[in-house]
């Protein structure tokens, strides 16, 4: 019986602690102050060709985890540190690359600094997509925490959402060693098995 | 040839007298400018009617691209950005609508239609829902203070109940009145096209009425 209580009791502190405070930002690079886009790296599937989703990341506090927008490691590379923002999928615009999406809420946020990360990709997820990029981690020092005020824009403090590139996510140098090596010793291994 | 003439001549002329016997009897048109800074969060109402009243036909030709309002839906805002091609969804924005702008540069909106409600058409109301936050402006396109009432004014605390709340914005915050026996304390002002939060204590009626 006391550990039922127990357990209700602690059922009860758990909701009310993910209840108790909310953020609240808009998702959009066009309505900032400077305007942020996403651009094609090199050959690769051009933005303008509509078949790119995004999606936000965030982390409280400040996580540094910034890419170079014209270097293809910001497409091989995986963020890191942050989680996705539930809601915040939304299709990248196929005229500029910009996104203009909805007014996300960011749960348990109470204020204090706040750590945004953009990915654009062609697939259902940045993981498993072909063609995809990252615009690196940016740090606000606040946002919005009362859905009666208007949410926040990336530009209202801090640096804002740098460009970023989307590109061919193909595996890198070494993966594609260990896989060569791999693949040898399997067929050794097969060879030596039918002789 | 003559009788042909004639008829004509007085189409012409019945169409020039009802087309302004409709103007007189009926609307007052006119327009307003509000002012919008680069960057700021302002918080408007669409002050007159133009038919429409949709985000694009009160703000296409005005707002700069780049420029973003973010319209209340009841418990948050929702943000729209404005692209070349307009507001995305095109909301709708009727007359004593509150939303806020935030310009990508500076502008001004001018906002063209008819004064609601017409000069002897009675009084506009709005419905006010206990405990609700509203986000509105005056229908008239008036300024003033917010104790003012009687006809051709904002006329709010005729119809709100005392314990009711506004909330007008500062530039970075809400700051909040409570209405009492003696009105708004202090009795703050009002601009024409400005927005504002109201909070009724109990279901009540705002009424604005326009002199004939």
């Amino acid at each position: 019986m006391k550990k039922s209580v127990f357990i209700a009791v602690l059922g009860v502190a758990a909701s009310v602690a993910t209840s108790y405070g909310q953020g609240y930002i808009v998702f959009d690079t066009y309505a900032t102050s400077p305007a942020t886009y996403v651009n094609s790296f090199g050959t690769t599937t051009a933005v303008q060709d509509g078949i790119y989703n995004a999606e936000l990341l965030y982390a409280f506090g400040t996580v540094l985890d910034p890419v170079t927008e014209s270097s293809l490691a910001s497409v091989t590379s995986d963020p890191t540190g942050l989680q996705v923002e539930a809601g915040s999928l939304a299709s990248l615009n196929n005229g500029n690359g910009s996104i203009q999406g909805p007014t996300l809420t960011i749960p348990g946020y109470t204020g204090g600094a706040i750590t945004f990360e953009m990915i654009a990709f062609n697939g259902s997820s940045y993981d498993t997509s072909t063609l995809r990029g990252r615009s690196g981690t940016f740090t606000m020092t606040g946002i919005q925490t009362s859905s009666g005020a208007p949410a926040s824009y990336f530009s209202d403090n801090g640096p804002g959402q740098p460009n970023f590139v989307v590109g061919l996510a193909t595996p890198e140098p070494t993966t594609l060693a260990l896989a060569g090596l791999g693949g040898l010793a399997s067929l050794v291994a097969l060879r030596r098995k039918q002789a | 040839m003559k009788k042909t003439l004639l008829i004509a001549a007085a189409a012409l002329v019945a169409g020039i007298i009802s087309s302004e016997a409709q103007v007189y009897s009926a609307n007052v048109v006119g327009y307003v400018s509000v002012a919008v800074t680069a960057g700021q969060l302002q918080l408007i109402s669409n002050p007159l009617d133009d038919g429409t009243n949709t985000a694009n036909s009160l703000l296409g030709s005005t707002l700069p691209n780049h420029s973003a309002i973010q319209i209340w839906n009841g418990s948050g805002f929702a943000s729209i950005t404005k692209t070349s091609s307009g507001f995305a969804g095109n909301p709708s924005i009727p007359v004593g609508t509150g939303f806020f702008v935030k310009a990508s540069t500076n502008a001004t909106l001018t906002f063209v239609g008819n004064v609601v409600p017409a000069p002897g058409s009675g009084p506009s109301s709005l419905p006010m829902t206990a405990g609700q936050l509203q986000l509105v402006g005056s229908i008239l396109p008036v300024s003033g203070n917010f104790n003012d009432t009687g006809t051709n004014t904002l006329n709010l605390i005729a119809g709100l109940p005392n314990h009711s709340a506004i909330q007008t914005w500062n530039g970075s915050g809400f700051v909040s009145i409570t209405k009492t026996s003696t009105g708004f304390a202090g009795n703050p002002g009002y601009s024409v096209a400005q927005g504002f939060f109201v909070k009724a204590s109990t279901n009540s009626v705002w009424t604005q009425n326009l002199s004939n």
